[in-house]
């Protein structure tokens, strides 16, 4: 197995780029994050559905108390998520610049297994010789062995 | 050799006056973290002073006060096996409940609560716990989560003040004066619950145009919150037990230290918990800062310094007249500076000097009360002036509510009235009733 075989090739975000035109690109991909590169192409971070989600409209004491939750709160307490208002803002406040772990199509799939486990991560953006490839998905990885093995 | 206690300063004096103000220059100003500032502050002091030949490593250790530390180990792991249950949650949820849409309400009962459980367990694990429960249900029912986060901080300091373990100087105070739990809470419970009392008053009319009637219900489920309910039980009887003994470890002839780690004990019997759920939850940071407190200060007390403080103190406080004169001082003067600096070093510093009081003849007996209300009612003056309110304003600042981040300000222009009110009444019925203090 390797991971050019589960690689899925996507567009990349730049600076200024909407929060709508973002979620576009990963809902078209099934990926939960794009690379953020610089005006040289050089990923200098990445957008993160999750964490997107996490800095607009999820605040600590929501997410920590999840289970307690009832049903009639969330719509009204986040009315710029139910507008859509969101989709209209630049990504760049919510764009994560630490930890960009990358792969590359030499690294094994157990590899970049571990470096999502590590950094609890849902994906993994693969780099061949510093050239953005695309995106390296658990569920590309569970649909590469499902279809190696025939099952 | 050791020096001998002598009547002017000295250079020993000096030398460890010196290792003190710099370490405590180091903890107070955060240019290092107070527990790695506590840390080098202790080596430097008893390498210095074993080589002055006024301290030793043997000194050093003897200097630590082992019913402290170990009280404050056992009730860290038992808090640490109480907190994942949901128990705290499941309180404050039912207790917005019962506030059936009266902030007011909903203010005192939480703060009533937090204020309750500070008495047993820490106040800044209380907070932490309590804060984020508090501004989610501010945040479902729409309203500012500031003046009840603030509420909950103050009276939390409050509460941990009424009980030899509620908070960590109270333990000091306790071990130095040979205070047991029963008697600390007899002369302390009256004084902490009428200033209580009075301090949620002033809350309430300082916080009257941010507590309305709201008309949303509190769309939170308590039956969830409670994640092991065999657990819970388990937990709750070994902390009934530590409660049990706590009021006659006196009787017993047992430290309370020994009552906590008894029931630790059942808990770990019961509960058989993951090792680094256990040990990993203790606040090893805080434990660190205090033993490196201990050994500044020993230093400083064989130095012969704390007893020479002591000397220009006692003919003020050997006077009788004059002995509610000085406690009130101490009280006022504890607080002030609880209020500005951290109140830790302030009540390891001050104890050898009272105690050294003692020694000279006078009854200190109402200096401890004095201290013990000073420390505990000075942290509410200012937002650094105790780690719980640290935490509330945390919480205020990261929950992005319109209006209920706490700056430095807005904690000071509710914080220095509450404390100087507090410590009013306090000093009231420390002067109408003071032949119960003697």
């Amino acid at each position: 197995m390797k991971l050019m075989d589960v690689v899925i090739p996507t567009g990349v975000i730049s600076p200024g780029t909407l929060i709508g035109e973002a979620f576009r690109e990963c809902v078209k991909h099934g990926v939960g994050g794009l690379p953020f590169v610089n005006a040289e192409g050089e990923i200098i971070g990445r957008f993160s559905l999750r964490h997107t989600f996490k800095s607009l409209c999820l605040p600590q004491d929501l997410s920590r108390h999840a289970h307690l939750l009832g049903d009639k709160i969330c719509s009204e307490s986040t009315p710029e998520v139910v507008n859509g208002d969101i989709l209209e803002l630049a990504v760049d406040p919510f764009i994560i610049t630490a930890h960009i772990a990358t792969v590359t199509p030499h690294s094994p799939v157990i590899k970049a297994l571990s470096i999502m486990e590590k950094f609890n991560s849902g994906y993994i953006f693969l780099l061949d010789d510093e050239r953005y490839v695309g995106v390296v998905t658990r569920m590309a990885v569970a649909n590469l062995l499902l279809k190696y093995h025939k099952f | 050799m050791i020096a001998e206690p002598a009547a002017e300063l000295t250079l020993d004096m000096l030398i460890a006056l010196a290792v003190m103000l710099a370490a405590y220059v180091l903890i107070f100003s955060e240019v290092l973290h107070r527990t790695s500032a506590a840390i080098i502050g202790s080596v430097v002091m008893i390498g210095v002073g074993t080589a002055a030949g006024f301290y030793s490593q043997d000194m050093a250790i003897q200097a630590i006060d082992g019913n402290t530390i170990l009280l404050l180990t056992a009730m860290m792991m038992v808090v640490a096996m109480l907190r994942p249950t949901g128990a705290f949650e499941y309180v404050a949820i039912v207790l917005s409940k019962a506030s059936r849409g009266d902030s007011r309400l909903l203010l005192i009962y939480l703060s009533l609560a937090v204020s309750i459980i500070s008495m047993f367990l820490d106040n800044v694990t209380t907070v932490i716990i309590f804060a984020p429960i508090t501004v989610l249900i501010a945040r479902i029912i729409e309203i500012n989560p500031m003046p009840f986060l603030m509420a909950e901080a103050m009276l939390s300091n409050i509460g941990g003040a009424s009980t030899l373990v509620g908070d960590p100087p109270n333990i000091m105070i306790g071990t130095a004066g040979g205070i047991d739990f029963t008697r600390f809470i007899i002369h302390m419970g009256p004084t902490i619950l009428l200033v209580w009392f009075c301090t949620v008053m002033l809350i309430l009319f300082l916080f009257r145009h941010h507590l309305p009637r709201v008309e949303k219900p509190v769309d939170l489920d308590e039956k969830r919150a409670i994640h092991d309910r065999a657990g819970l039980k388990r937990s709750l009887f070994a902390l009934a037990v530590i409660i049990v003994l706590f009021f006659v470890h006196h009787i017993l002839g047992i430290y309370p230290a020994y009552a906590a780690f008894v029931g630790l004990c059942i808990v770990l019997l019961l509960e058989h918990p993951e090792p680094g759920a256990l040990f990993g939850q203790v606040n090893w940071s805080v434990l660190a800062f205090f033993v490196g407190l201990f050994i500044i200060v020993g230093g400083v007390e064989k130095s012969g310094l704390l007893h020479w403080v002591g000397l220009q103190l006692v003919d003020l406080a050997r006077d009788p007249e004059a002995l509610l004169l000085t406690g009130l001082a101490v009280m006022w003067c504890a607080a002030l500076l609880s209020a500005i600096v951290d109140n830790i070093p302030f009540t390891v510093t001050i104890i050898p000097i009272v105690l050294g009081l003692e020694a000279m003849g006078v009854n200190i007996t109402p200096l401890w009360w004095a201290l013990a209300i000073g420390v505990g009612l000075g942290g509410n003056g200012t937002h650094i002036g105790a780690t719980a309110n640290l935490i509330a304003i945390a919480e205020s600042e990261r929950c992005g509510i319109r209006g209920a981040a706490i700056s430095p300000m807005a904690w000071m222009k509710v914080g220095i009235p509450t404390m100087f009110f507090s410590l009013i009444v306090a000093s009231v019925i420390y002067t109408f009733f003071f032949s119960t203090f003697l």
